[in-house]
């Protein structure tokens, strides 16, 4: 097998080497960017063990639900809620980029969120105090004490916020603008009774989601915690003679809030992100098999040599595909870190968007090894057919 | 030129076979790239024709320069501008942070200067507890300064200016709008030119309501910066223009690998022309001519690798389009398409990726020697 190996020349399969690293790093730049998509789809409303987003059963998402703020109060007395954070979400426009703004209470959103403050604090005692996320921030090139005019998307509010923190939270809050609950109010032009989701952490031992569901509606008594007071953002939009509202409500976990609107309203689903990777390895195919054929054909006098000394054709063809395995390995490792830092690149630039949220690629070990795989197995069949095909046009010719 | 042009296309017609392979190899690649962007193109179309536009249209007109309203300074004398181009309806405000002292407490405010305050408060329907201010000594508040700071209708509000000075105000009555002025202390203009001397006769922004008989339009004349206030539309067009945009970055990389594929196509037609290249050579054609005969052998495929791959690519976009409309069930639709400038982007990096791609082959073959290209061809 050495001898066979040893007519290749390492000059002659440089071509070969850079189109596989090149098509091994696109395919995986690919599937990293649109699985990485599909995740930030999925992971809008964050993440969590033992979260919950409580929104309007109507609503196709949870950022475009209405709930009544009153139900927060009703949540927060289930026994084994351990956190409630109120939330409104609307989208607002900053110069010409649209952004996403979030209403809180700061001190539940703290509770149940990772937040880590980069730079200033972590303050909104009013509505022109605001808060951002690492990512917008670089987007909007702004720093702390900056300040930025936000146009309503919905209502002729407009409002001028000074940025008093940068944070980071390694979840797609990074790419939002945190503001106190009733300034996102006047953003989306809901009354001041009215929010667009509740985010519960409780605790699984204690309370599950389904027992939770039926206590909101009635229909199942669960025990009551003392009346805790209420954060003082809430005091401050409770109002005394508030509606009765009756609605039906679901209680998802983050990531399943938004996979079931990416499936039943986009109907799109991880197939569909794969649909996409195995376009780009087919529309690869032909190179591929082109690549591998040039080695082959460019080595043509020394395999003719070869086959001159008694070297079966199964013998070459077995040795030499063995041998662009190997290589194909090589430059398909090469290929995989190429790609990797490709999508890295796009992301940390914003090149690789979700409306306002920055795409973070999918790198997963499972992804990588699939990719591995699907190359080396299409350059292996690649290199058996072209070379059996070479090696019948040359013994045709002799 | 012509002929050498027509020698290199006969070349490509009569090896139709290999031909093909080579034209498909690069065609297939420019179809990943142009199909996920005319669907893309297809999808943000046909959202942008179902975005909702506002009827009544209202804009915010601040200092060209400005960065943000507490920057913006406008002379109130562009009012008169205003009636002059035809407007009628418009309320200039002046905005500044401040602080105020009640009950002990020493906090943060925002203060709004509005000029015509009864018809501003008419016009947004804000709900008014109380006197609408109508003397120089009285302002009024909104409801979260109310409720946060215990602040109540008929009491004394200090508010400081921005030299340490101060002035007592009477609250004449409390605001409860659901927008920014619930936590706005509001009062007419002149009275918070009387709070701010230092800015007399100068606002911050005008908002401006728009009437059927006046084109907006003018108001892009004047040396201000306008801005849509209820901008929904543009908001969503932005939103799915970044989206849709990352997947024109997202194809950027595969010219990359259109490149390499012309490449490769270009080395394996240039070993496919060795024949022709040495009997050209052999009657006396020059280096140079062999460079353009290979080259234009080489462009040619390239070419037509582009237009199948475009093709395709729109093809397989209106099939894609169509089917997933059928699955979402979205009724009427306009078929996707590849806009213009797309296109000029698809060809222009093509047609370089392309060039780039035959060169190097085709310079590598000129610079052979007449007896290495007569003896491969005699022990190939």
């Amino acid at each position: 097998m050495a001898a066979y190996i040893s007519v290749i020349s390492l000059r002659k399969i440089i071509p070969f080497l850079i189109t596989f690293t090149l098509v091994a790093a696109i395919i995986f730049f690919t599937s990293a960017s649109f699985n990485g998509l599909y995740q930030t789809a999925i992971e809008l409303m964050g993440s969590g063990e033992n979260v919950l987003i409580i929104y309007g059963a109507n609503a196709k998402t949870p950022q475009t639900s209405v709930i009544p703020l009153p139900l927060y109060d009703k949540v927060r007395s289930v026994e084994g809620v351990k956190n409630v954070s109120p939330e409104v979400v609307a989208a607002a426009l900053v110069g010409d980029d649209a952004i996403i703004v979030r209403g809180v209470d700061p001190e539940s959103f703290q509770k149940i969120c990772n937040i880590k403050i980069v730079r200033g604090s972590f303050e909104l005692s009013n509505s022109w105090s605001a808060v951002i996320g690492r990512n917008l921030a670089r987007l909007l090139k702004v720093d702390v004490g900056d300040l930025i005019t936000l146009r309503s998307a919905f209502t002729y509010s407009f409002l001028e916020v000074k940025i008093l923190g940068v944070f980071e939270s390694g979840s797609s809050l990074d790419d939002e603008l945190i503001l106190p609950i009733y300034a996102v109010q006047w953003l989306r032009g809901l009354p001041r009774d009215a929010i667009s989701l509740l985010r519960v952490e409780i605790d699984g031992e204690k309370l599950s989601k389904e027992d939770l569901l039926l206590s909101l509606r009635g229909e199942k008594k669960v025990e009551e915690k003392q009346p805790i007071e209420q954060p003082s953002i809430i005091r401050l939009l409770t109002i005394p003679e508030a509606r009765e509202h009756v609605g039906e409500y679901v209680a998802r976990s983050p990531e399943e809030s938004m996979k079931v609107f990416l499936e039943k309203n986009v109907r799109i689903n991880e197939a569909v992100v794969w649909g996409i990777v195995i376009l780009v390895i087919s529309g690869c195919i032909l190179l591929i098999y082109l690549a591998i054929s040039l080695v082959f054909t460019s080595h043509s006098r020394e395999l003719a040599i070869l086959s001159s000394l008694g070297a079966s054709k199964k013998k070459l063809m077995s040795s030499l595909t063995a041998l662009i395995i190997a290589f194909s390995i090589l430059s398909v490792t090469l290929g995989l870190v190429l790609g990797g830092a490709l999508s890295i690149v796009f992301s940390e630039n914003s090149l690789l968007l979700l409306g306002s949220y920055t795409v973070k690629p999918s790198l997963s070990f499972d992804l990588i090894i699939a990719i591995a795989i699907a190359v080396t197995v299409i350059s292996a069949v690649s290199a058996w057919l072209g070379l059996s095909k070479l090696l019948d046009e040359w013994l045709r010719e002799v | 030129m012509t002929s050498l042009l027509n020698l290199a296309f006969k070349s490509v017609i009569a090896d139709i076979s290999k031909s093909m392979l080579y034209i498909l190899t690069i065609g297939f690649l420019l179809t990943v790239a142009s199909a996920p962007i005319v669907i893309a193109n297809g999808y943000s179309e046909n959202l942008y024709t179902m975005l909702p536009k506002f009827e009544e249209e209202r804009f915010l007109l601040i200092n060209a320069s400005a960065k943000s309203l507490n920057e913006s300074f406008l002379d109130y004398s562009l009012t008169e501008r205003l009636v002059s181009l035809g407007f009628k309806k418009f309320f200039p405000q002046l905005i500044f942070y401040s602080k105020a002292f009640f009950n002990d407490k020493l906090f943060d405010i925002k203060v709004r200067g509005i000029d015509r305050l009864e018809e501003y408060f008419k016009h947004n329907r804000f709900h008014v507890d109380g006197n609408i201010p109508s003397s120089s000594s009285e302002v009024a508040i909104g409801i979260l300064i109310a409720r946060r700071f215990g602040v109540e209708k008929g009491v004394f509000l200090r508010i400081f200016s921005h030299d340490e000075d101060f002035k007592d105000f009477r609250v004449s009555s409390i605001i409860d709008c659901r927008c920014p002025s619930d936590e706005e202390v509001l009062a007419p203009l002149s009275t918070v030119w009387d709070i701010r001397p230092d800015i007399l006769g100068r606002i911050s922004l005008i908002e401006i309501i728009s009437s059927e008989e006046i084109n907006p339009a003018t108001l892009y004349s004047l040396d201000v910066k306008v801005l849509e206030e209820r901008s929904f539309y543009q908001a969503a067009y932005s939103l799915i223009l970044k989206t849709f945009n990352s997947i024109r970055n997202w194809s950027t990389p595969i010219y990359l690998l259109v490149l390499t594929a012309v490449y490769v196509v270009s080395v394996r037609i240039t070993r496919d022309s060795e024949k022709d290249v040495t009997i050209i050579r052999c009657i006396g054609a020059s280096r140079w001519k062999i460079f353009r005969y290979l080259f234009y052998r080489c462009f040619i495929v390239a070419v037509f690798g582009i237009l199948v791959g475009i093709s395709f690519g729109v093809v397989s976009a209106q099939v894609i389009f169509r089917f997933v409309s059928i699955i979402l069930s979205t009724g009427s639709y306009t078929p996707p398409n590849i806009d213009t400038l797309d296109l000029v982007w698809l060809i222009g990096f093509s047609l370089l990726s392309s060039t780039a791609g035959v060169i190097y082959p085709a310079f590598k073959e000129m610079r052979r020697r007449l007896s290495d290209l007569t003896w491969q061809l005699t022990y190939p």
